[in-house]
């Protein structure tokens, strides 16, 4: 499913992967370890398409595809999902209404019509349920929780959008959580 | 940033859509402006002697005032001389009959979205539309008649209401109130008058249109909207105009008058041309509008949407005389860029325990300015006065500017969009409407989505 080739990437002239190779299958869990400064954020960063980072040697590729090339939103809509180190808020938007933007943004890509509002409920209660969260917190906005809250909704994102590749850094509840979703 | 510098340095603007000029046959003044200047207006509006005499004292005083230049903006200076002062459609327009309307005319209206018609088979709102210097079309009037509701043009209110014109109009903004003010007085062109008697809601939602339409013409409109005692009315007044290369002013006065347990709620969505993309151009848009609430429990708010103008100066105000009397304020300006924005409210808490509420959003983007200004002044004697104040501005790109603290749209909050499935296009709409949702809430449902649809287009391509 993810084919990395010998990939080489920089960031302001300076090398930080050296020729990284690494080959994930469908339903596989791999776990990336190093040191600090090894690497293992830009992979994750690479992977998701961050501007920053330029690849100068070695291919991306996801169910077979060249994703090097396409924007983060495009190698979202394929299937690629990068889980942050800290939430992001965006003040004024509710979770409800983010994730609906972002379920009917990925549908439109993969020639689906977008989802009916009640259909559209009706598999966040059946997501909510999966990974155990208060109702509530999806129509609050996404700025308003507290630590722990914040990460429950991070992790109830996930099965939402239907994805098929998931990268998480520094997470060890996540590893935990990611048996619900593969 | 290689990436970010790309985005920020794209060319791109949407084209102003509502830049088109009609052609309809138009009488336009001569420019220039004398005392025969402002009989030649009331002459041709058929105006009675006292309407003139007040606009003669108003011009007079005019002329012994200054411009002021204390905002934060810089443009060129106004040749006062050089605009003229009216413009009318040539038809005469009946009133009751559709079909007698300059066909042109419709045209305007249909291109800008407010077909007659429609409105008509609409059931909600009524509208008055001004082209020029000339209320064109009142409908629903008859209707609003059978409630004791008086909404017509202000030349018309002149004419066959002049016992409540002169009661109230310079009541709220008085002649010598600013040099704007003043001005206005002496050259108003029309605007809406609207009465509301006692203990009357108003079914409907009360709307004009603006549009200046001759090169060369400054638009001065004059609006007044009293609402007697436990009435209540909610008014739009939505704005566009042509593209042009010269610059065009738009002085306005806009004065609310709320009696006891009264409540006027008054929204605007603005779009004048803002001027092209290096500042060529667009309208001066400097405009006094204030509310008083006179009596006891009475309510004034205003909302505003204001992505038009090359230069917008205005400060929509309350007076909160009565007890118990509420004054809101609800803006989003934005500015784009050359653009250039002096904004901000004043609420003056003169009553007891009286509440005052400031929501102010400003967004930035290309080269332009965004200043807020707040005055909240609690009068002695006014004791348990409260009020609430926030203002937030937001900067897009980094080389534009801003006179509060402003934040930025991270380009965190983009790329996690993005990485959500959600193109930066999209995303920044998502943002801004999030930043702007309290304000947007206020709007009236279709101003709402007028609002937001025009909140996009004015900031395409500006994200950095």
């Amino acid at each position: 499913m993810l084919e990395i080739k010998n990939l080489k990437v920089a960031i302001e002239g300076k090398e930080i992967l050296k020729g990284l190779s690494l080959k994930v299958n469908k339903g596989e869990i791999h776990a990336i370890m190093g040191p600090n400064g090894a690497g293992k954020s830009t992979l994750a960063s690479v992977i998701a398409g961050k501007e920053e980072y330029e690849i100068t040697g070695g291919s991306i590729l996801f169910n077979g595809k060249d994703i090097s090339e396409l924007s983060p939103d495009e190698r979202a809509k394929e299937g690629v999902f990068l889980a942050f180190q800290y939430p992001i808020e965006i003040p004024g938007v509710t979770t409800i209404n983010f994730l609906k933007t972002a379920v009917n943004e990925i549908r439109a890509y993969r020639g689906m019509e977008p989802m009916e509002a009640k259909d559209f409920l009706a598999m966040l209660k059946e997501k909510q349920k999966l990974v155990q969260i208060d109702t509530n917190l999806t129509v609050q906005l996404m700025k308003a929780f507290q630590v722990a809250k914040r990460n429950a909704t991070r992790y109830f994102r996930w099965p939402c959008l239907n994805l098929n590749c998931a990268c998480l850094t520094k997470l060890t509840p996540a590893l935990i959580l990611m048996h619900y979703v593969l | 940033m290689a990436g970010s510098d790309k985005i920020l340095e794209e060319v791109t603007s949407s084209d102003y859509k509502y830049g088109f000029t009609s052609d309809i046959d138009t009488e336009i003044a001569a420019p220039g402006l004398n005392e025969d200047t402002v009989r030649f207006i009331s002459a041709k509006k058929e105006e009675p002697e006292w309407m003139l005499e007040w606009r003669l004292k108003a011009f007079r005083h005019w002329q012994t005032l200054k411009e002021p230049h204390w905002a934060h903006l810089k443009y060129p200076d106004i040749n006062y001389q050089a605009i003229s002062y009216y413009a009318a459609p040539k038809k005469k327009i009946v009133l009751n009959s559709l079909d007698e309307v300059d066909p042109e005319l419709l045209r305007t209206f249909d291109k800008l979205g407010i077909s007659l018609q429609e409105q008509m088979r609409l059931s909600g709102v009524a509208v008055d539309a001004v082209i020029d210097s000339v209320s064109v079309k009142t409908t629903f009037k008859e209707k609003l008649g059978e409630l004791g509701i008086i909404f017509c043009s202000f030349s018309d209110a002149v004419k066959e209401h002049p016992d409540l014109i002169k009661k109230y109009v310079g009541s709220v903004v008085p002649v010598g109130d600013n040099y704007f003010a003043a001005l206005n007085s002496a050259v108003f062109s029309d605007g809406s008058f609207c009465y509301i008697p006692k203990g009357v809601r108003c079914p409907m939602e009360l709307s004009t249109y603006f549009r200046i339409n001759s090169a060369g013409t400054g638009q001065f409109e004059r609006t007044l909207i009293v609402a007697d005692e436990g009435s209540y009315v909610s008014y739009l007044e939505g704005c566009t105009a042509p593209m042009r290369d010269e610059n065009q002013l738009h002085a306005a006065v806009v004065e609310i008058v709320a009696h006891k347990d009264a409540e006027v709620k008054y929204s605007t969505v603005q779009n004048w041309y803002p001027g092209d993309k290096e500042g060529k151009g667009g309208i001066y848009n400097f405009v006094t509008k204030r509310g008083i609430c006179l009596g006891d429990r009475a309510k004034i708010s205003w909302t505003q949407v204001e992505t038009g103008s090359a230069i917008t100066w205005k400060y929509p105000s309350v007076i909160l005389k009565g007890d118990h009397s509420v004054g809101e304020f609800y803006s989003i300006a934005v500015t784009n860029n050359m653009q250039q924005a002096d904004t901000g409210t004043k609420m003056t808490h003169i009553g007891k325990n009286t509440k005052s509420t400031i929501i102010s959003k400003g967004i930035s983007a290309g080269k332009s300015n965004n200043s807020y200004r707040g005055l909240v002044r609690i009068n002695k004697g006014a004791s348990k006065a409260r009020n609430f104040s926030q203002c937030d501005s937001l900067l897009m790109g980094d080389r534009c500017g801003a006179h509060t603290f402003p934040s930025k749209i991270g380009e965190d909050q983009i790329f996690y969009c993005n990485q959500r499935g959600i193109d930066t296009e999209k995303a920044i709409g998502l943002i801004v409407n999030g930043y702007c949702r309290e304000v947007l809430n206020k709007l009236p449902m279709e101003f709402a989505v007028e609002a937001q649809k025009l909140l996009a287009v004015s900031l395409e391509g500006s994200v950095g």
